[in-house]
């Protein structure tokens, strides 16, 4: 009876490290992996595509405003 | 011999069948068309696979929305008063206001065409890894607020954040919207997008917001999506060893950022 007392409480305490260890590997893992992440240096530039498809008037005129309204503010 | 698919040729020896013969052709074949189609690559998904953790785990995004945060107020104050708004505010002032009333998809497509005319401008400062490290510098690119990418323009990740700013304002919901960071197979570099997911009556549509002008609808594309984030969160596209269910506690995730 012993014997599966000091058993039983060997798996239970190997069990309990066993899930700590894999906790602090996770955590690791995603810290490293949002470093990671990080470093990557995102720079692209695009020009407007001819495939772009066409606006229609409403919003041409909207945007067309906008522009028009940046454009006369740069002016004075 | 005679249990095996095949004749014995004028030498003797053993020939396999038409049938047989054509098995490392067919083989090829198939290799060929699974690589073809990892080229094109699957569109984007709206979903929690490859969740990583909370957004604020990313310093610099973190740093970003810390800075939006404190800026936004005066764009507040620019919507309500033209009379207090900057010059750099006056044409996005414009926009918003009459972007209000619109559809959704009618405000993907303004606020990504007003974007996209913006000054192209590359922002990457050199850093060292850290004070104390020998290593060679690194180069950062700093993610703009809406603010600074007003004054003075920015690069592809600004023209992503900038637009999501922009549609949070309209009204679409954080869940709805994600700056998607991939590897653009045909260009060889990385390259920033934003991702919308627009649920309508029919299905769910995921839409990507070109600085190019265009708008791409869950479709191949040439793209391998490396991660993205949102206000909430990070996914990461690709360590799928180190990426955890979003079930995973989050008080295993602050333990290691404290």
């Amino acid at each position: 009876m012993r014997k599966l007392i000091i058993l039983a409480a060997s798996l239970f305490a190997a069990s309990a490290w066993s899930d700590t260890a894999t906790v602090k590997i996770y955590s690791l893992d995603v810290m490293e992996r949002v470093q990671t992440l990080e470093l990557i240096d995102v720079t692209a530039e695009k020009s407007p595509s001819a495939n772009a498809e066409g606006l229609d008037a409403e919003l041409q005129a909207i945007l067309d405003e906008a522009v028009a309204i940046e454009a006369t503010d740069e002016e004075e | 011999m005679g249990n095996l698919p095949g004749n014995l040729n004028a030498a003797g020896a053993w020939r396999p069948r038409r049938a047989f013969a054509s098995i490392p052709l067919l083989l090829a074949s198939l290799i060929a068309l699974i690589s073809l189609s990892a080229t094109a690559g699957e569109p984007y998904r709206f979903d929690a696979t490859g969740y990583l953790g909370e957004a604020g785990l990313m310093p610099d995004w973190a740093d970003t929305m810390n800075r939006e945060a404190a800026q936004s107020a005066l764009l507040d104050v620019c919507l309500a008063d033209a009379d207090v708004c900057p010059r750099y505010y006056r044409g996005l002032r414009h926009l918003l206001l009459r972007a209000e009333g619109l559809p959704p998809k009618k405000q993907i497509t303004l606020v990504s065409r007003y974007v996209n005319k913006k000054r192209y401008q590359d922002d990457r400062t050199a850093r060292l890894a850290s004070p104390l490290s020998e290593e060679p510098l690194k180069y950062r690119s700093r993610w703009a607020t809406v603010e600074e990418f007003m004054r003075r323009g920015g690069d592809c990740e600004d023209y992503a954040t900038t637009k999501y700013y922009l549609l949070r304002r309209l009204g679409f919901s954080a869940d709805q919207l994600r700056i998607v960071i991939t590897w653009e197979r045909g260009e060889r570099g990385y390259h920033a997008v934003l991702a919308v997911h627009l649920p309508s009556d029919e299905a769910t549509e995921v839409l990507l917001l070109e600085s190019d002008d265009t708008i791409k609808r869950g479709r191949r594309h040439r793209y391998r999506f490396i991660y993205s984030v949102n206000e909430e969160s990070i996914w990461d596209h690709e360590a799928k060893q180190t990426s955890v269910s979003r079930k995973q506690p989050a008080s295993l995730i602050k333990e290691t950022s404290t």
